[in-house]
């Protein structure tokens, strides 16, 4: 009977048109170079601030695994990845592309991507379940260092150097400490503004991390470097399409093996889909019988990519929906939009609202399955959607984020306070520190600082107590692990500094 | 000297970390407590300012390091364009949304090198779509300022 209920929420119109709209937004927007799909999940947070729970997170869904997809678009015909989750193989997909195929490659892209996007369904759905029952009986220890180690997890895997990741992370862990504490209710940090008092408001950290920072690397130079797109000749559509079905069929193994990849990826707080096709990728091609086409206009590696960037969009879902600890910067969005609907996730999530929950996987379904029609559509209009002007397209990206800001808040103080994180994001790409780590800083510095103070009020300050239960032992172990691991690798650097040969040689 | 970018950023990183502790030692605990509201925040402060020391040593020790190259023309058309941005905010009461929009759609679309003519029709179509959506549909309240006695 529970499982007809949720079919009937599933049907809901209003639930499926919103589907069908982000999935072609998400499609649009990840084909413009420049704008990520992080960036669309950024602009599109106001807009689910008036839907209800899952209307909402399905919309983030839908239009980030489009987004994931359409950024192989302007990988394939410019050469410039639309997302970096599309990076690993665009020397493939353009030269299959300029070998007069695009649409065939476009299609064969996103075909493994609903492949693996649905793997990650169902890879979600079987594993949340069974890890929220293992975590039922977690107290505040075992979460405060479940949230520690998805912080630490995300700084050990993390491209950027270490020590700049730990920068990044406890710049957003001092931006959650503004307004009014958790433990005694004291204003900190708020320099006497009253609209500081609730600390800073989520939704415009977001929109100023995320939307203003690219808008003022876009303002750095003034004419877009990327030019025009080189008119290709595109091939029949119904060709297009049976030709990549059949690559597809041949690469089936690729897809298999790259889909759970890409789910365990993605779990990883820090690694998100990017991260999941290079690796996909570089495997792919150790497995390959022909290594060598790889990086010239071969598909295996397309294939593997394409279904394991995809997979990894649903992977970082399960710690996101059972810890509340998110895989990817898109899912920590995620779960500050959860916590505004008061859906808080946690290992209790499926006994607070398991039809909710279930009827999410559906919706991660759908919009997978709805990606197939609106993905096409993408591509049709591929090189249209290239042509768009950078000077039409930033103006359009301000106006949507300062609205966006003000509509949630209500307040002119929003647009300050993306302008502040704006200018914040941007110093930080100045100085090479990662965005990413400083959203999960923002995110989980309240539950961190939450978990702490209760168990180091409960325990009246013997830090030996976090210890003294036996999983949070282990967690607690497993983290100071990391932290050792990451501080030994960045005290190697400073002690013997890699030894980097400029090429670009230094002008007086 | 040259000044490379990682001792900047390291520099700064420290002086945050550094007043952010400062500023820490006002939150006094409650009574009876060994911690309280700026246990955490000492925290974090002394973990920003560790690893900015962690990078301001890495490039001590680096032989050949990024050096410090401002690009000021870039840094100039960023200050415009933030200039425009807050002069949208403390517009938005006063006159209202729709002239500042409109009037800040049309400026940052010359500012990105649109022309005159695609900056106004990009401007007035992009303002009414908003103002459909926002407050039309989402019924955003959104203040009409001048405008107030034609509001619909």
């Amino acid at each position: 009977m529970e499982f007809y209920d949720i079919l009937v929420r599933l049907m809901d119109p209003s639930l499926l048109l919103t589907i069908l709209i982000c999935t072609l937004y998400g499609a649009m927007v990840g084909a413009l170079p420049g704008l990520s799909a992080t960036m669309a999940v950024a602009l599109l947070v106001p807009f689910t601030f008036f839907m209800d729970p899952v209307t909402a997170i399905a919309a983030i869904v839908a239009t980030t695994s489009t987004g994931i997809f359409a950024g192989d678009i302007s990988g394939a015909l410019l050469r410039i990845p639309g997302t970096p989750a599309s990076a690993a193989y665009v020397a493939d997909s353009s030269t299959i592309a300029h070998n007069g195929r695009p649409r065939t490659i476009l299609f064969v892209s996103l075909f493994s991507g609903v492949c693996g996007g649905i793997i990650g369904v169902i890879a979600l759905s079987l594993a949340t379940p069974m890890l929220a029952r293992f975590a039922t009986n977690f107290s505040s220890d075992e979460m405060f260092w479940l949230a520690a180690l998805g912080l630490s997890c995300a700084v050990f895997v993390a491209s950027a150097p270490p020590a700049k990741t730990f920068a990044s992370l406890f710049i957003g862990l001092a931006i959650a400490t503004v307004g009014i504490d958790v433990a005694v209710g004291m204003p900190r940090y708020t320099f006497g503004l009253y609209d500081l008092y609730d600390g800073v408001d989520f939704i415009s950290a977001m929109i100023g991390f995320f939307a203003l920072t690219e808008l003022f690397r876009a303002a750095l130079v003034r004419r877009n470097p990327a030019g025009e797109p080189i008119p290709l000749r595109m091939e029949p559509l119904w060709t297009a399409i049976k030709n990549a079905l059949g690559i597809i069929r041949t690469r089936w193994a690729a897809v298999v093996r790259s889909g759970p990849l890409g789910v365990l990826i993605g779990v990883l707080p820090g690694a998100g889909s990017d991260v999941a096709a290079w690796i996909a990728y570089a495997l792919s091609r150790r497995f390959s019988r022909t290594p060598e086409k790889f990086g010239h206009g071969h598909d295996e590696g397309i294939v593997a990519g394409g279904a394991s960037n995809n997979a990894a969009v649903s992977g970082a879902w399960t710690p996101a929906l059972v810890f509340g600890i998110p895989g990817d910067s898109v899912t920590a969005i995620a779960i500050g939009v959860l916590m505004m609907k008061g859906l808080t996730p946690g290992p209790d999530i499926f006994e607070r609202s398991g039809e909710i929950v279930y009827t999410l996987f559906g919706a991660f379904l759908i919009a997978n399955i709805f990606m197939i029609f609106t993905g096409a559509l993408a591509i049709l209009l591929a090189s249209q959607l290239l042509r768009m002007p950078k000077s039409l397209l930033m103006p359009l990206v301000l106006a949507l984020s300062l609205i966006g800001g003000f509509a949630v808040m209500n307040t002119v103080f929003s647009i300050w306070i993306i302008i502040a994180l704006g200018i914040l994001g941007f110093l930080m790409i100045l100085g090479g520190i990662p965005i990413a780590p400083a959203i999960l800083g923002v995110v989980l510095g309240k539950t961190l600082e939450q978990n702490f103070m209760t168990s180091m009020i409960k325990a009246q300050g013997d830090f030996t107590q976090f210890f003294s239960r036996d999983i949070a032992m282990v967690l607690g172990l497993a983290t100071i692990l990391i932290w050792g691991l990451c501080l030994y690798r960045a005290v190697r650097t400073i002690i013997a500094p890699p030894q980097q040969v400029n090429h670009k040689g230094y002008e007086a | 000297m040259d000044v490379s970018r990682d001792a900047v950023t390291g520099m700064v990183l420290m002086l945050a970390g550094i007043a952010m502790f400062v500023g820490a030692q006002g939150f006094s605990p409650a009574a009876g407590l060994q911690f309280g509201a700026g246990f955490f925040p000492k925290i974090v402060s002394c973990g920003m300012a560790f690893s900015g020391m962690l990078i301001l040593l890495g490039a001590l020790r680096q032989s050949q390091p990024d050096r410090l190259t401002m690009d000021w023309r870039g840094l100039g058309r960023i200050g415009l364009l933030v200039a425009l941005i807050a002069g949208y905010a403390l517009a938005l009461d006063p006159l209202g949304y729709h002239l500042s929009t409109i009037a800040l759609l049309f400026t940052v679309a010359l500012f990105f090198g649109a022309s005159w003519w695609a900056s106004s029709i990009l401007a007035v179509s992009a303002t009414l779509i908003l103002h459909f959506v926002f407050y039309s549909v989402m019924r955003v309240s959104l203040p009409w300022g001048v405008l107030l006695p034609y509001s619909w």
